[in-house]
């Protein structure tokens, strides 16, 4: 069966490319496209990130008919200008999209008429592939088109490089994970260098000759490798720090890469001992119940082995960005966790958590991060929230007592 | 603002892909209607427009880089055949896209083929994004399409009317509001063209005595052309915002239908109810001050304010006059997403625009946000700390 394409949500490259660049501060982002695609753009970032958008983060540079039919690399090299006069200091990105890429505008002429690194183009012609490859395809020419500079030093070895993060909205749960990589980087024994790409500037990234690994995560690998030929750095694969399991093994993986095999060890056991005891309450709300799993590839290793520590049942799996071939069952779950996407299609049957993208309704305005330990605690209290609520609703709070074996004490009088 | 960043943030309020436009007024059509985006994957999902309304309405033909050059015919041509196989819409309409355009697609011919083989409209829509300003409205492209090919003449129904508008809110109240009064003054509500319509009452259009268009130039030349094709008379009415407006609406439509003055004693009898009862039930708004900030400032929004005892000031642009000047006001009203905040110890009401409060029904809603927000302690004690 053909799955339809809404459900396996692949989206356009055009939004990978936003949120590959979206969160570097000193950039502005040229739009070389119809205006439709913009304005795609900024419902996701309104719609998706109440932090709100910077102003003027985004310009477009109009692809209509008239440049279909006579070209618009000469519109987009006149914008390009523009912008660099008017924001002076910040560095240009420029997305492209279907329209000039089928009528064969010389998009890399216009860009690198300003000279070496200083104007970096994104890509983004939907056809080419979704948004995960978007992001990819931009990592990789952030990365490239960014680091051009020579090393200032030899690389160190106490120093990586995280790349692949998709900071897919700066709300405060990305903010947090952000914290939560460069705590555990620094449980690691390491220093975090730069982060591809998070919230930060185009100096930080540049220095990215530092480091002396470059730790990827799935949609950083070829951002990794650019960035490996280029200064002569390790690359080390990783999963996303998901769960205990996961962030077990991306701290065992980047020390042992680093040579320092025993220095993560004392910070795991603090911080199981401290993340443990908090999980013990919601599994026992979790236990035995079946989970529907809808999640990019990047995530998914490490939340399907959390639930099953949680004691649930994974009862099917979606995988997002690789075609969604197996169709997700409501009627067959517990809870299922997914994007908005779920939420919509099966909310009113089954509780849905949102978790991966694209989370429109789930907003964080506190710190609150999915990585690391504290992530999987409070995953762990969102899932059991969601399956405790209709417990507590409609059989009452005494399966609740009898659940947390509350039985009352009675103690016979003195006779 | 323009003139300063030419194309920035602004500036893309005023645009938007025409599909999209055209897909939002399609995929609010209920009943058995199913809309194909003849394009690549990223067009076919909108970030704008979640489908709440579950599977088997929207789908894509998910051109690829091969596509692109071998061209899409073949796509789309499955696709159809998929949809009605599984799906069987009562009316399929499938949209260009940017790429569908500029590869030369002949998707008008294979929707034309399509329709002959499945006996059900299957209606093409020129929707490319690359279309300029000049190119026709999102809704009248697509009430032309319904009235070409969806619509079916009949026998006139008496005495009945239809509705057509701007984007009227999906609320449930205003249809029955509608429904409620109109049946007071001897009338049916055959088709609420506007909001959320019903498959079945466009194609029942026709059937109505009076097309009632509520103030808006694109609706007004759809009325022409119903009045065209189907000889169905058309009446503008004002915009039915406020209880003034309101009761004028409803005055105007019974004297249309003729109705004598029984209907117009009834309609004064609900404008004087609902002038006394809204500041009985809010008197925490009379003699309120309010700043209204709009873009274009439209002189009748003060006379909506104070029919809830408010008194409003009208304020011009964006961004405002300096904060100094906003001293003595209580509440700034503004339907600018956006714009800055004029003093932090204002409230300042980023809402709704008053055009989605309609009928009297809308009014009390105002009243009861407006009531809300003025009785609330929030900005007094915490303003400062928004600015």
């Amino acid at each position: 069966m053909t799955p339809n394409p809404r459900d396996c949500f692949h989206s356009c490259s055009i939004l990978g490319a936003f949120f590959a660049a979206n969160p570097i501060a000193d950039a502005v982002l040229v739009y070389h496209g119809p205006a439709g695609c913009v304005k795609m753009v900024l419902h996701a970032a309104c719609a998706h990130d109440w932090l709100g958008l910077a102003p003027r983060k985004v310009t477009l540079c109009e692809v209509g008919d008239r440049e279909v039919v006579t070209g618009g690399a000469e519109k987009l090299r006149a914008h390009i200008a523009l912008v660099r006069e008017r924001f002076p200091g910040k560095h240009v990105f420029v997305v492209s999209s279907c329209a000039p890429e089928i009528v064969g505008d010389d998009l890399l002429s216009a860009v690198e008429g300003f000279g070496p690194g200083a104007v970096t183009l994104l890509g983004g012609a939907g056809f080419r592939g979704d948004l995960w490859a978007g992001a990819s395809d931009a990592l990789e020419r952030i990365a490239a088109g960014l680091c051009t500079e020579a090393p200032g030093a030899a690389p160190e070895e106490g120093k990586v490089n995280l790349v692949g993060y998709l900071c897919d909205r700066l709300e405060q749960d990305h903010l947090a994970n952000v914290r939560v990589l460069r705590e555990l980087v620094a449980g690691a024994g390491l220093e975090l260098n730069a982060l591809f790409v998070g919230p930060g500037e185009v100096s930080g990234l540049r220095r990215a000759w530092a480091a002396g690994t470059n730790v990827a995560f799935a949609y950083g690998e070829k951002a990794a490798q650019c960035l490996a030929a280029r200064y002569g750095q390790k690359v080390l694969r990783v999963e996303y720090p998901i769960g205990l399991r996961s962030t077990i093994a991306f701290l065992r993986a980047l020390a042992g890469a680093s040579g320092r095999e025993h220095a993560p060890e004392s910070y795991i056991e603090a911080k199981l001992r401290w993340a443990v005891p908090r999980l013990q309450a919601a599994r026992a709300t979790c236990l035995g119940k079946r989970v529907g799993v809808c999640a990019e590839s990047q995530k998914l290793p490490g939340l399907t082995e959390f639930l099953r520590d949680l004691g649930m049942i994974v009862s099917w799996v979606q995988v997002k960005d690789q075609g969604g071939a197996q169709e997700g069952r409501a009627g067959k779950v517990d809870l299922i966790v997914g994007s908005s996407v779920e939420k919509y299609r099966f909310g009113g049957r089954v509780p849905v958590y949102e978790f991966t993208y694209p989370c429109f309704d789930r907003h964080c305005l506190g710190d609150e991060p999915d990585l690391g330990f504290e992530g999987a605690v409070r995953l762990a209290n969102n899932l059991a929230n969601l399956l405790s609520r209709p417990t507590t609703r409609i059989l009452g709070l005494s399966r609740e007592l009898s659940r947390l074996e509350f039985d009352p004490v009675f103690y016979a009088p003195a006779t | 603002m323009s003139q300063d960043c030419p194309g920035d943030l602004y500036r893309y309020r005023e645009t938007a892909c025409l599909m999209r436009n055209v897909w939002e007024q399609l995929a609010c059509i209920r009943g058995d209607v199913a809309i194909i985006v003849h394009g690549p994957s990223g067009c076919g999902w909108d970030f704008s427009l979640p489908d709440r309304r579950g599977d088997g309405v929207c789908h894509a033909t998910d051109l690829t880089e091969m596509d692109v050059i071998m061209g899409g015919e073949e796509a789309l041509e499955k696709k159809i055949e998929s949809v009605c196989a599984r799906a069987r819409p009562r009316a399929l309409f499938v949209l260009g896209t940017c790429v569908s355009r500029i590869i030369g697609d002949d998707a008008r011919g294979l929707c034309a083929q399509a329709e002959a083989k499945w006996g059900v409209p299957v209606l093409y829509l020129p929707t490319s994004g690359l279309a300029d300003p000049s190119a026709p409205e999102a809704r009248s492209l697509v009430m032309d399409a319904l009235i070409g090919k969806i619509m079916k003449p009949g026998r006139r129904v008496a005495r009945s009317v239809n509705f057509l508008s701007r984007d009227w809110p999906n609320y449930t109240q205003v249809r029955k509001e509608l429904a409620r009064h109109l049946s007071a003054l001897g009338l049916r509500l055959n088709a609420l063209l506007t909001g959320d319509p019903v498959l079945e009452e466009i194609a029942a259009a026709p059937r109505a005595a009076l097309n009632v268009i509520v103030s808006d130039p694109a609706a007004e030349a759809i009325g022409a052309r119903m009045r065209e094709k189907f000889g169905t008379p058309f009446l503008v009415v004002p915009r039915p915002t406020g209880i003034a407006a309101t009761s004028r609406m409803y005055e105007l439509v019974a004297e249309a239908s003729g109705g004598g003055a029984g209907p117009a004693a009834r309609v004064r009898g609900w404008r004087r109810r609902e002038t006394e009862r809204l500041p009985r039930a809010h008197p925490g708004l009379n003699g309120r001050r309010v700043a209204v900030l709009m873009q274009r400032p439209d002189p009748y929004v003060a006379g909506v304010f104070s029919e809830l005892g408010l008194r409003a000031t009208l304020r011009a642009g964006a961004s405002g006059p300096p904060a100094a000047s906003w001293d003595g006001f209580d509440l700034v009203y503004c339907d600018v997403p956006g714009t800055p905040a004029p003093g932090s110890h204002l409230p300042l009401r980023h809402m709704r625009p008053l055009s989605s409060f309609l009928l009297y029904s809308g009014m009390r809603e105002l009243a009861r946000e407006l009531d809300a927000e003025l009785g609330s302690r929030f900005f007094p004690t915490f303003g400062r700390y928004c600015a």
